[in-house]
């Protein structure tokens, strides 16, 4: 190249340390924007998700549900908080624009380690299976419908399971469970689920 | 239009009555059954649409478009579904079923109810789908309309084949219902053209046996048409018996006229033979009056004749026959006698002359009473003596005959005589015409004043050489009514005329084969009678004379 020829030879330290800031500016923007990338899909998923527990509400059915309209229906979000805050601000909006079977939505956010509250949905955030077990435990015979979005949970006894295939959200279905808590699904949405037990 | 049987007539008319109910029935089928299809292909469609919606509703509920086309293929089950198509609630399509792709469209223009739309090429249903009261995109199916033409294609042969079907069995039908009608009836036209050439009126019609079931208005034309030909009969014989009665009066009434008839003939030929009397009577009685009038001047003549004048100077002679030669050479009356001989000569010689005349007259007139006798005892023998005259010749004679008359009344004579040839005419006749005509003439002008009184009498020939006689005067005329009679027996103006004359006139012209024709331009315009003589006469004449 021309500009080669008329530019001094540089010493391979000065080379190196170019390279290694250069490197270094790369990795730093390649993570920031890889991190956005991450962050966006996430609320993607969530947004989705959130759309998915919605649509459960109408194809479940609950057996003892009060039908009092002034009554919230509750839906729990436990789990670490870094990553349940983006499904209940999904939620929330959802909240604010629908009702499910009339009754105004409320959306109740609880860390790992607190308490577990009574709601006919209750949504379990993270790969914690001992979270799982436990909310199970404590929610057996009160037909909750517990959903997780981790994998394995469906077979651990999450009646609900999202998982992903080919970038798509899908969710699996554990009957046995459903059928002890005495929670009903219609068959159409038993036909879109992997059924895991 | 050829006349048919009322066989075939009944067989026709029972066709074009199933036939017409027959189209109306497959009319009304077709119809019925598209509608019917078209209700059942809707409502196939709703139903379709509703179960199709309700298994699409989890999978578009979850995104899951790959499980709502594996649900949208079962639509193979039902082949009228030619395209199924799933949009999402962003109007996205998502899944389809069929070749066909619908393009994308807005959602909001898509009502929440079922969309029916069959005005195109197929039959489209927008149906949404909803759970619990959430839309969640819209599902559309597309029919073929194909079917509905295979439907209506079917329909249409069905309906032929029933058509065509009803026909043969209406026309089967027809033949053996038709014959309870057509069998009597046909027997009963038989019957009628058998009366009709027989005439044998105790005939009796039978109706056929054979058809049991004869309709009561056929069975009753029967009954009334025997008897009808039971007053036919009555009627027939009642004629025969007037006939013969007729007959016998005919024959009766025959025999009667034959008899008027012989009595009419007799009366008629008294009255021809009065009428020729009377003919008779007329003319001899003009000749007779012309007679008179030249004895009269015969009498006037030898009344004051000459020769009594004579006489006295022969007596006076005598008395001087001792001194005749003194006397008539002294006495003064004696030197006379010379000359008064001499002018005595003269007027006696004038006298002999006019009685000579007169006499002439006299004779020609009674050879003319002869000559009438004799024709009108020919007239009833049936005879006309025609003779090759020259009517010149007749006239110029008459005149002659007739001139002391015509002198008389100071008639003033105009003779316009062309050459005329010879005709074959009746002189008796002619010279009756031409006296009755002049003796008229004279008595129309009886009223003018002497010095006007014109008779003009011209013979020439006219148009195509036809020779006439036309004898015009300046009297009293004729009136306009009086010439349309003038001619008729017993029609006269005269006080003391009995109407034969010009009606002799006519007929002696007429049956010289000539004509009298008369015209007049009203009273006191004078009168012109014309007399026409036979055409081929004249010309016969004619050309005999060229020969000649």
């Amino acid at each position: 190249m021309i500009i080669d020829n008329i530019r001094p030879v540089q010493s391979w330290k000065s080379i190196r340390i170019r390279l290694s800031t250069l490197l270094a500016l790369f990795l730093v923007l390649f993570l920031n924007s890889t991190k956005g990338l991450a962050d966006s899909s996430e609320v993607l998923s969530y947004k989705l998700q959130t759309a998915f527990i919605y649509q459960f509400t109408k194809w479940v059915e609950w057996p003892a549900m009060d039908k009092n309209p002034d009554l919230p229906f509750v839906i729990t979000v436990i789990g670490n908080s870094s990553a349940s805050s983006s499904l209940i601000i999904q939620l929330n909006e959802l909240a604010q624009l629908k009702k499910i079977l009339d009754k105004k939505i409320k959306i109740l956010s609880v860390e790992a380690g607190g308490p577990i509250v009574k709601s006919p949905i209750i949504i379990v955030i993270g790969k914690d299976a001992s979270l799982l077990r436990r909310v199970l435990v404590a929610t057996r015979g009160t037909s909750t419908l517990v959903i997780s979005d981790s994998s394995g949970f469906g077979a651990l006894g999450a009646m609900i399971n999202f998982y992903k295939e080919e970038d798509k959200l899908r969710f699996e279905i554990n009957r046995k469970a459903l059928e002890k808590e005495k929670l009903v699904v219609g068959s159409q949405l038993l036909k879109l689920a992997r059924i895991v037990e | 239009m050829k006349a048919k049987s009322i066989k075939w007539e009944l067989i026709r008319n029972q066709l074009i009555v199933a036939a017409v109910v027959l189209v109306v029935s497959c009319l009304a089928f077709i119809t019925n059954s598209i509608f019917t299809f078209e209700r059942s292909l809707i409502r196939n469609a709703n139903s379709t649409a509703k179960v199709l919606s309700l298994n699409l509703a989890p999978a578009i509920s979850f995104m899951d478009y790959k499980e709502a086309k594996k649900i949208m293929a079962s639509l193979k089950a039902e082949p009228t579904v030619v395209g199924a198509y799933l949009y999402d609630n962003n109007g996205a399509l998502q899944a389809t079923y069929g070749e066909e792709r619908l393009p994308d469209f807005k959602l909001a223009d898509i009502k929440k109810d079922d969309v029916l739309d069959i005005t195109g090429q197929y039959v489209s249903l927008i149906h949404p789908i909803v759970v619990d009261t959430e839309s969640l995109g819209v599902l559309i199916l597309r029919f073929s309309k194909g079917v509905l033409k295979e439907e209506f294609t079917s329909f249409a042969i069905i309906a032929v084949l029933i058509f065509g079907v009803g026909i043969l069995v209406s026309f089967i039908l027809a033949s053996f219902t038709q014959r309870s009608l057509s069998t009597p009836v046909k027997a009963l036209a038989e019957f009628v053209k058998e009366i009709g050439q027989s005439k044998d009126y105790s005939l009796r019609f039978q109706s056929p046996s054979a058809h049991r079931r004869i309709p009561t208005e056929i069975r009753s034309l029967s009954d009334e048409f025997n008897q009808m030909i039971i007053k036919i009969q009555e009627k027939d014989l009642s004629i025969k018996s007037a006939n013969e009665d007729l007959e016998i009066k005919i024959r009766e009434r025959t025999e009667e006229l034959q008899n008027l008839q012989k009595v009419a003939l007799a009366n008629a030929r008294a009255a021809g033979i009065s009428e020729i009397a009377v003919g008779v009577l007329h003319n001899i009685g003009n000749i007779i009056n012309s007679i008179g009038i030249s004895t009269e001047i015969l009498s006037d003549t030898l009344k004051n004749s000459k020769l009594a004048s004579m006489i006295k100077v022969n007596e006076l002679l005598d008395s001087h026959s001792v001194d005749l030669g003194s006397f008539i050479t002294t006495d003064p009356r004696g030197k006379a006698l010379p000359d008064f001989y001499r002018k005595l000569a003269m007027a006696l010689t004038e006298e002999h002359k006019k009685l000579k005349g007169e006499t002439k007259q006299i004779v020609g007139k009674i050879e003319l009473i002869n000559s009438v006798v004799r024709s009108q005892q020919s007239y009833a023998k049936g005879q006309i003596f025609s003779e090759h005259l020259s009517v010149r010749k007749i006239v110029e004679d008459l005149l002659s005959m007739l001139h002391s008359m015509l002198a008389r009344h100071d008639v003033k004579v105009i003779e316009k005589f062309s050459d005329v040839p010879d005709i074959e005419i009746d002189r008796v006749k002619l010279s009756h015409v031409v006296v009755n005509i002049i003796k008229n003439a004279k008595e129309a002008m009886e009223s003018k004043d002497p010095k006007e009184r014109i008779l003009e009498i011209e013979i020439g020939r006219g148009e195509e050489g036809i020779i006439f006689l036309a004898i015009s005067d300046n009297g009293e005329g004729i009136s306009q009514e009086s010439l349309q009679n003038i001619f008729a027996h017993g029609f006269t103006t005269k006080s003391n005329g009995h109407g034969f004359g010009l009606h002799f006139c006519a007929n002696s012209m007429t049956e010289m084969g000539g004509r009298l024709m008369v015209e007049s331009k009203g009273l006191g315009k004078g009168a012109k009678f014309t007399m026409v003589f036979d055409k081929k006469s004249s010309i016969k004449k004619e050309h005999n004379e060229l020969r000649g």
